[in-house]
This record gives C-alpha cells, structure tokens and sequence, in this order.
C-alpha cells in the first residue's frame, strides 16, 4: 500500500523563509544567553525552545487531548531540565527516568481523554514529543563539558548556518526532490552537510585547538543530521497542511509549523553533539 | 507520524544493543588491560554497571565499577579473593580512543580482601593453621618449651593495629595431648600472631577486618583517589 502524495499548502517562501528566521533566533537563544547570564541563560534558552516546541507540536501534529499533551510536554521538559540541572554530576542517561515516566503519564492521559479517537497516532505524537524534549535538555550539557561552551558554541553555529544554507538553497533550487510534495532537494541537503563541516573547520580552534580532520568529521556529522532532520520535519508541516486532509487546526499559524522545522533539528543534534565532542 | 515512531522505536532498539555489545566489550578491555599491568595469572571479571553505558560513556564518568579477583588470577593459594567496586570513575571517552589514559580519578573505592588462612598460615611459617571458630580464630601450632615440642591451641580475637592484621589469643591448650598448666600459660603468648597487611596503593586504608569462612576479610575503602599504572 502506497502512501498518497502530500501536497504542500504552504508556499515556498514560508516554508523555508520563516524557518531560516526562526533559526537564527534559536541559535542567539542558545549561543547568546549562556554567554550573558552563564548557566541559568542557558536553562533559560533551553526552557524557551522546549515550551515553544511542545506548543507547535501539540498543535502542528494535532495530537488529540490538547491540554492534557501540553501538560505532559511541559512537565517533561521541566523535569528533563531538573534532572540535567540538579546534580552535581547529571548524567544523560538519568533523561531515561523522564522519558519512561512520561511515557506512562502520556498513555494515561490518553486513555483517559473522551472522545478517544486517534489514540495510537496521539500516544505516537506525545511519544516523539517526549523524545525531542528531553532531548533538547541536552543542550545543558552540552556547554558543560571539559571543552567548555566555546565548542558547543561551534556545534551550535554548524547547525544553524547547515540549516540555513539548506533552507536557502530549496527555496532556489529545491532539486533534485527527496520526497513528493516536499519542497526540499538533494543539492540543499548536500550543500547544508557541507556549510556544516566548513563551520567547524573554521572553529577548529575555537576552545581548545582540534585537528582538521576531527573538525571536519564533527560538522559534517551535525549537519547530515540536521539536513536529514529539517528534511522530516519539512514533511511533517506538508502533512499538517496538506490541503486534502489538515491534521492541524486550519487556523493555525504558518509560525507554528516554521516553529517545528527550526527547533526539532536542534534537538536531535544536541545529543550528537554530545558524543562527538567525547569522541572527537 | 505512525511511522516515525517505528523509525524511533528501531533507533532505540539499535541503540540499547549497541549498548549492551559496547560494555561487553569495554568490560573485556579492562580486564585485559589489569591483567596485563597488573601482572596477573588470569582475567579478572570487570562489571560495569549501571544503564544505559553509553552514556556513561559520553560523559566519561563511570558510576559504579566492579572487580572481582580470585585466588587462580592473584596466584595465591585457594580461598585468597579480591572484589573491589570503584564508584565515580572519571576516564574521558577521547582519551580512552586516542589510548592516552594515565590516570583515572575515582571518587571511592570500596574493596574487600579476603586472605586465605593457608596464605596466613604460610606467612606465619611452621606448622600454623588457621580456622574460622566464632567471630575469632583458632590458631593450632607446634612451638619449643624446654627443648620439647608442644601442639598448643587457642582461640584469639582478630584485630587491625595500624597496618597490621593482630590475633590475640586468651587461654591456650594443648592440642590433642596433655600438657601441664604452667608450660601453656608460659608459652600462650607465642600463639599471638601479628601479619603485617603489604603497603596499599591508591592512598587505601584498612577499615575493618572480619574472619571468614575461607579466610579473613580485610575492608579497604579511599576517597577522592587517583589511580595510576604501577611503574
């Protein structure tokens, strides 16, 4: 059985013009207020791209139980923060406890909501959701390292500019398509990957001097993951503005949906980035 | 969003099996590498606990690591054991892979030692055995009383004075023959037994000492230590 092709209702502009706003923003968030206010900036920045993620979301992927799934997201990041913030050795893998947790207050939630439709797509909703926020949580270790915030700062800035660069190179270019209906190609992809690698390659030396090559691998790994990210989640707004069958609220925001394509590629490579700079 | 929630559930699954073949394998590695520089006859058995490792790992902060030696890996008689747990070992994944590591900081150790009584028995030479009776030991050797051998036997109570592991023996007896009275108050106080514990590395410090079944079990604990290959 084949999937019918979305169809974007969203124009070009939008879908990559706001992001590419939204982005920048995002990164001044995590970038600049660490270096403002230290590590309460960073809680701050943090907190700020998980609620503003756990709102779009809910209302982007239309996950039934509104208040409830806004609930559960923020409770999960709040604890997700708490447990990355409170000790004073926090360990990732401490974000397990939330994530199960979470899981179970999110199937409770959703078997207790009436009218319970879309249950397995809603639990499937809030289960991502769960994920992507403890994930961004993250980031608060991530400029806690030995290495110090100026490599993260580098980490950052490669997938900021590997998410711009994509976005501008499919708003021109969108060629050839990765997938039917969404307005993102294989030149963008390969072009983010590449202002990615080059971003951290001109940090190498930023916070402690690394080897090129280390360098290289470092951004060329946080960029393909951000390109291969920003690429889902351009299909997930086609989906949820498909013309033929909105998911989301008819009335919502194109800054709702530009919200998720900005801040969920940060929260799959916050992780990544925290194992590379191990590694690397 | 059906279908990235399969993606997510496969990422998941790949990630916890990685999980578990990268401790197997880290598990291995340690104990490869004590058995190497620690000099030993065999591999000891390396626990890293705690789940998930990786991200252990990442952190490069260990929470709770486990040694256990026995007496075929330590070349000392049977009964002779080593189990040492090392909680908040801080090695960096970078250095690990780049083979660089020198030292490894440890917030504490926690070690229990358990020496043979044939290992006692021999270090304290002659015909001497050891065996658990109670909370303390007996202690059954032969010693020289007016040019005549004696079997003399005692119960004695088992101490730490300083570095030292202490038996002190209250009355004695002779062992299986009549021996008068005064010759056993005279020599009782050669069955006090005093085995002085080998210097210990890593800033460890005896705590406790208990008799067992196999042998006596010396506790050893340190704090805020730094351990390093032994030159």
């Amino acid at each position: 059985m084949t999937t019918p092709a979305t169809r974007s209702a969203l124009p070009a502009r939008v879908h990559h013009l706001q992001p590419a706003l939204l982005t920048v923003v995002a990164v001044a968030l995590v970038a600049g207020l660490p270096e403002l206010f230290g590590d309460l900036g960073r809680l701050a920045a943090v907190l700020v791209l998980q609620l503003g993620l756990v709102l779009t979301w809910v209302v982007v992927t239309g996950i039934q139980g509104f208040a409830g799934s806004l609930a559960v997201g923020a409770a999960a990041a709040v604890a997700a923060d708490l447990v990355l913030v409170l000790p004073d050795h926090p360990e990732l893998g401490d974000l397990l406890v939330v994530l199960g947790m979470g899981f179970l207050v999110a199937v409770l939630q959703q078997m207790f909501r009436r009218p319970r439709e879309d249950l397995v797509a809603s639990l499937a909703g809030s289960v991502l959701l769960l994920v992507a926020v403890a994930s961004l949580g993250t980031l608060l270790l991530l400029g806690r390292t030995a290495e110090g915030h100026d490599r993260a700062l580098v980490a950052l800035l490669a997938v900021g500019v590997a998410l711009l660069v994509g976005h501008f190179v499919d708003l021109v270019l969108p060629r050839p398509h990765l997938a039917t209906g969404v307005p993102r190609g294989l030149l963008g992809l390969v072009l983010s990957v590449v202002a990615g690698a080059v971003v951290a390659w001109l940090g190498r030396d930023v916070g402690g001097t690394v080897g090129a090559v280390p360098a290289l691998v470092l951004g060329a790994a946080l960029a393909g993951v951000t390109a291969m990210v920003a690429l889902v989640a351009s299909f997930v707004v086609v989906e949820a503005a498909d013309d033929d069958g909105l998911r989301a609220d008819p009335s919502t925001s194109p800054w709702a949906l530009s919200v998720v394509q900005a801040v969920l590629p940060f929260a799959a490579c916050a992780p990544v980035a925290l194992a590379l700079q191990a590694v690397l | 969003m059906k279908a990235l929630l399969v993606v997510l559930a496969l990422v998941l699954g790949l990630l916890v099996l990685v999980d578990r073949v990268s401790v197997g394998y880290a598990e291995g590695q340690v104990a490869t590498q004590l058995a190497e520089k620690g000099d030993l006859q065999g591999t000891p058995e390396v626990d890293i606990a705690g789940f998930p490792f990786l991200t252990q790992a990442v952190g490069g902060r260990y929470d709770d690591v486990r040694i256990a030696l026995t007496a075929a890996e330590l070349g000392q008689p049977e009964g002779t054991r080593a189990d040492v747990t090392l909680r908040g070992v801080q090695v960096p994944l970078s250095s690990v892979l780049s083979g660089s590591v020198e030292e490894v900081p440890v917030e504490s150790v926690d070690g229990t030692a358990t020496l043979s009584y044939a290992l006692l028995s021999e270090q304290l030479g002659g015909d001497t055995t050891l065996r658990r009776e109670g909370d303390g030991l007996r202690i059954t050797k032969t010693v020289d009383v007016l040019g005549q051998s004696l079997p003399l036997t005692a119960v004695g109570t088992v101490t730490l004075e300083g570095n030292e592991l202490v038996v002190d023996v209250g009355a004695a007896s002779g062992a299986g023959v009549e021996v008068p009275g005064f010759l056993v108050d005279r020599v009782a106080d050669s069955l006090d037994l005093r085995y002085a514990v080998p210097a210990l590395p890593f800033g460890l410090q005896l705590t406790d000492v208990a008799p067992a079944e196999d042998g006596v079990d010396i506790r050893v604990q340190a704090t805020d230590t730094v351990l390093r290959a032994v030159e």
